[in-house]
């Protein structure tokens, strides 16, 4: 009986120290009422992106950004690829790797002006390693045509 | 009674009862093969000693397969099995149709959930290993291969984009609904975004997957398991162009699927209503309510998270 109480204290004790499950975290973005303009990814650099717009950048993507009667904001958001646990041959985006933006000022009989700003992450780099600057960013940016939603 | 007599019937009553139950078997049979899957070797070898005793027309039965009332639960799974998909008769189904459940039954196998732990518990050998597993990611990996620069797919978006008018707002019209009820949400554009995710499978694609405030809130709660009732997901798929430097563009639009939890509606399917809407003419797939079941029938595989697949990663 002594030896049963003993086992008993002993495993309750030992379960009392096993760590109990993580809490889990869950990156969402808050877009702040910007909405989907592009997504697209890069298996090399396991990035998976969304590109969010404001409603005048939305219209401004419609002319492939030649055109912008108001000011307008683009955001894009670059996360890092995770495996989906629940399907192999899917992957999901993790944690954000970077936040980017683009603000679209309009300007008289001309192409609108754009001004870049990373807010998190690190600047982009090219394949062999150098610092893209702000203007190749934007264009790169905004070569993302916008997806078509129904 | 005399007290002999009484303990006779007590044996007896037990065996005359198992006796009388032999009589009524389920008469399990095995059809012809007539289609069978046409594969390497190594795959057909793995899928006989793991699959076939339920997925085909070659089941093995022992003899205590044999014995009522355990030739019943027997013929329950084979019957099952077999109606799920069979390898018999495999080469009937579209090669669409061949690689989707060929990508799903990967997916069952990695999640422990295939071939049934009751059914390896007393046929060790249909357990499958580390390398047989590699074997059958490689197997379908081989059956999708990716396009690079596919200029169909470029010229189908192209095309798409130029009469759709990319990003338009939705003009007025209809909200369809599939057969089973779930209609087509069109306001979904202004919801949290989930996730992003990209397929390499047989549906190589690239899609946004929104909830509604009850979805995006349980997310951010971590109350996903069960989801909240009133949740609505709604997934965006785009067909994709890969090109060799890694990047995955969007393509044309291809589908909306929408998921939406309703315990008392939906109680035989997880609580879950599911619906898919084609093209950009919205087309609800599914000609009867019986499209719900096999939806959710592959999402079992994600039944750890209350059957939705695309959860972002945890950090």
């Amino acid at each position: 009986m002594r030896k049963i109480i003993l086992a008993l204290l002993v495993s309750t004790t030992t379960a009392g120290c096993v760590p109990g499950p993580q809490p889990q975290h869950r990156t969402l973005f808050d877009a702040g009422g910007m909405q989907v303009i592009s997504v697209f990814a890069n298996r090399t650099d396991k990035t998976l992106s969304i590109l969010y717009g404001d409603s005048a950048a939305l219209i401004a993507a419609r002319s492939e950004y030649r055109q912008s009667d108001k000011e307008g904001q683009l955001t894009l958001v670059t996360y890092h690829q995770a495996d989906n646990r629940f399907w192999y041959g899917s992957l999901v985006n993790g944690a954000i790797k970077s936040v980017e933006h683009i603000g679209i000022t309009p300007e008289a009989g001309a192409t609108p002006a754009f001004a870049y700003r990373l807010s998190q992450g690190q600047p982009t780099a090219d394949a062999s390693g150098h610092m893209i600057n702000a203007d190749e960013r934007v264009r790169q940016i905004l070569a993302h045509r916008p997806v078509v939603f129904p | 009674m005399k007290r002999s007599q009484k303990r006779l019937w007590i044996w007896a009553t037990p065996i005359v009862l198992f006796a009388g139950l032999q009589f009524f078997q389920p008469g399990q049979t095995n059809p012809p093969v007539t289609h069978p899957i046409q594969a390497p070797a190594a795959v057909t070898s793995i899928l006989k000693r793991a699959c076939y005793d339920c997925h085909s027309n070659e089941t093995r039965l022992h003899w205590y397969n044999q014995v009522a009332p355990v030739s019943w639960l027997v013929s329950e799974h084979v019957n099952t099995g077999r109606s799920r998909f069979n390898f018999s008769t495999w080469d009937t189904l579209s090669p669409v149709q061949q690689q989707g459940l060929l990508w799903e039954m990967v997916n069952m196998v990695l999640d422990g959930k295939m071939p049934l732990p009751s059914y390896t518990a007393i046929h060790p050998a249909a357990k499958l290993s580390q390398e047989d597993i590699a074997v059958l990611k490689a197997y379908v990996n081989g059956l999708s291969p990716a396009q690079y620069h596919d200029t169909t797919m470029i010229r189908q978006a192209a095309q798409q984009y130029t009469t759709a008018g990319a990003t338009a707002p939705g003009q007025s019209k209809p909200i369809p609904v599939a057969a089973n009820g779930v209609a087509y949400q069109p306001g979904f554009r202004s919801w949290q975004v989930i996730s992003t995710t990209n397929r390499f499978d047989n549906n190589r694609s690239i899609r946004v997957l929104y909830g509604n405030a009850i979805a995006a809130a349980a997310v951010k709660d971590n109350k996903i398991n069960p989801w909240p009732q009133g949740s609505v997901l709604v997934k965006v798929v785009w067909d994709i162009v890969q090109e060799k430097n890694g990047d995955i563009l969007p393509g044309a639009f291809n589908n909306v699927q929408i998921m939406i939890k309703d315990n008392k509606k939906f109680g035989a399917s997880g609580g879950w209503g599911f619906a898919k809407f084609n093209g950009l003419e919205l087309k609800p797939y599914g000609k009867t309510a019986a499209f719900n079941t096999a939806c959710y029938n592959c999402h079992k595989a994600a039944s750890d998270y209350d059957y939705v697949f695309n959860l972002p990663a945890t950090q």
